[in-house]
């Protein structure tokens, strides 16, 4: 088209400089006539041939200038014709070139990613349920030892334990509080000891004053003389008895001392150890105590840890839980990706049809972008695509229905 | 003895969340990736409920209701359809073929739970 336009200009200029030379020169030849031969009849005739020549000159070298000029601008014309075809040759084939190799490209590539996205949002599905299941098990485990006693915790075997000992220091206080009684009547055993002196000492005083008659009634059988002999033989006797008598209650009396000593030693002695094993089972009380103080506060940190560590174990749980329905933000992008991708297999289809149209008529039409945007709209399923295709909010309306999530027919 | 939902979902990713959430309740599942698969799967099966997205390839899910109202087995089965779709029209159509419900991707699992035991027969 630029080069019909400056063809034509040129026409223009060339035209006014050159078919008017003839007329030009008439009248450069009649001023001159008229200097060298002054003002006459010959000399109007003279101008007036030449003004005719000059004219009739000058329409014969238009006439054949613009045929010149038409020539030139048709074949110029057919030529820029003929380089528009050409060039809309290439840009059309250029346009098939993005029918069957970017178009395709595209779809490939965003399948590709589609794909690989669906593929890890599985991947990461399933890791999060293995995780909540782990930790379902975890925390299910640990509710169902604490409700049947199995795996007893570290409390539940420190109160046994603790209770067993308690036990253990009230045997112990039992046994001191019966070995206090058994001394209470060994300590009442020496009081019969002061019986048994005086009852030797009342068998020596009888021996005494049995060999006293025994000596009087030797006397007296001595006086009797013979008549007395035999008396005086028993006399002896009953003598013999009363030293014997008197011997035995010495011997007597000397046990029960010795017995006296050996059983205050022994009271002595236990009653020592008595007050020893009060002082020890005190101290073993205490340190029971102690012991079971520093294992019960580490106990009680120990369960509070795991009282944490449970809650913890449930709160984690609870939050991947919530994850995985997020997850489903997969489905959405998975859903907008496959519509681009077909979308922009709808794009070689409308560029195909002008082709047609051109290869067929000649004509160039404009694709018929306004229903390519309707056939897009038709295929969308979220309100995003929508929002993203520039729906006004009543049409949005229109299109979304209800919003309820949940519905029963 | 536990009931048997099928899920049907050309995204593995929402199948799977799906399941996790009905296998937690205790139900058993069955998946189906389109609406041709989900039939192929159903033959034979006890099938107490089905969960079916709208848009899949081979066979939607609307005709896949339409095809599984024409078996007798399955005439009277329960079917939620579980979509991102919320148009009237869908709706409307998704009610016409023979659904029971229809719900709108994102579900909360709580929600979703509480429809199958209102539709699953005890």
């Amino acid at each position: 088209m630029l080069k019909v336009n400056t063809v034509k200009n040129n026409r223009d200029s060339v035209g006014l400089a050159v078919w008017l030379w003839p007329l030009y020169l008439s009248l450069v030849s009649i001023v001159m006539l008229f200097v060298v031969a002054g003002w006459g009849l010959l000399f109007f005739l003279a101008a007036c041939f030449l003004l005719c020549a000059g004219g009739v000159v000058a329409w014969v070298q238009q006439n054949s200038i613009n045929k010149l000029i038409s020539v030139t601008t048709s074949q110029a014309r057919l030529q820029a014709q003929q380089q528009f075809e050409q060039d809309a040759r290439q840009f059309l084939a250029s346009l098939n070139s993005v029918e069957n190799d970017v178009a395709a490209v595209w779809a490939r590539q965003i399948e590709t990613g589609r794909a690989h996205s669906e593929q890890s949002v599985v991947e990461l599905v399933g890791r999060f349920h293995a995780i909540v299941q782990n930790l379902d098990d975890t925390v299910r485990l640990s509710d169902s030892n604490q409700e049947n006693g199995e795996n007893p915790n570290a409390i539940q075997v420190l109160n046994t334990s603790a209770e067993k000992l308690h036990s253990m220091v009230h045997s112990l206080k039992e046994a001191m509080s019966n070995r206090d009684a058994l001394l209470q009547q060994v300590g009442q055993l020496v009081s019969y000891i002061d019986d048994l002196k005086s009852m030797a000492t009342a068998v020596a005083n009888i021996a005494d004053q049995t060999n006293l008659l025994a000596l009087n009634a030797a006397i007296e059988a001595a006086r009797a003389g013979d008549s007395g002999r035999g008396f005086s033989v028993v006399a002896a006797e009953v003598r013999a008895l009363s030293n014997r008598s008197g011997e035995t209650g010495r011997r007597i009396s000397d046990t029960v001392n010795t017995i006296s000593s050996a059983i205050s030693e022994a009271f002595s002695s236990a009653e020592s150890f008595a007050s020893q094993d009060v002082s020890r089972v005190q101290h073993a009380e205490q340190d029971i105590n102690t012991v079971l103080n520093d294992f019960r506060l580490v106990t009680d940190h120990l369960n509070a840890s795991a009282d944490e560590l449970r809650s913890s174990s449930i709160g984690i749980k609870a939050e991947i839980a919530q994850s995985l329905v997020h997850l489903q933000f997969q489905d959405r992008v998975s859903q907008i990706l496959s519509h681009v991708r077909d979308n922009i297999l709808l794009f070689p289809d409308a560029f195909a049809q002008s082709d047609a149209l051109f290869q067929q008529q000649g004509k160039l039409v404009p694709v018929d972008w306004t229903s390519l945007l309707d056939e897009l709209m038709k295929s969308y399923a979220t309100e995003e695509e929508l929002a993203n295709h520039g729906q006004s909010s009543a049409t949005k309306a229109n299109h979304t229905g209800s919003s309820d999530d949940l519905v029963f027919f | 003895m536990a009931k048997t939902i099928m899920i049907v979902d050309d995204s593995a990713s929402l199948r799977q969340v799906v399941s996790i959430a009905l296998i937690g309740a205790g139900y058993d599942v069955i998946e189906g990736c389109d609406g041709k698969d989900a039939l192929s799967k159903l033959k034979g099966q006890k099938i107490s409920l089905i969960v079916s997205d709208v848009n899949m390839p081979n066979m939607d899910g609307i005709t896949m209701v339409q095809e599984i109202k024409k078996l007798p087995a399955y005439k009277f089965t329960p079917i939620i359809m579980l979509t991102t779709e919320s148009a009237d029209d869908k709706k409307a159509a998704g009610q016409a073929a023979g659904a029971k419900a229809w719900m709108v991707k994102p579900f909360k699992p709580e929600q979703l739970l509480m429809a199958v035991s209102k539709l699953v027969q005890p």
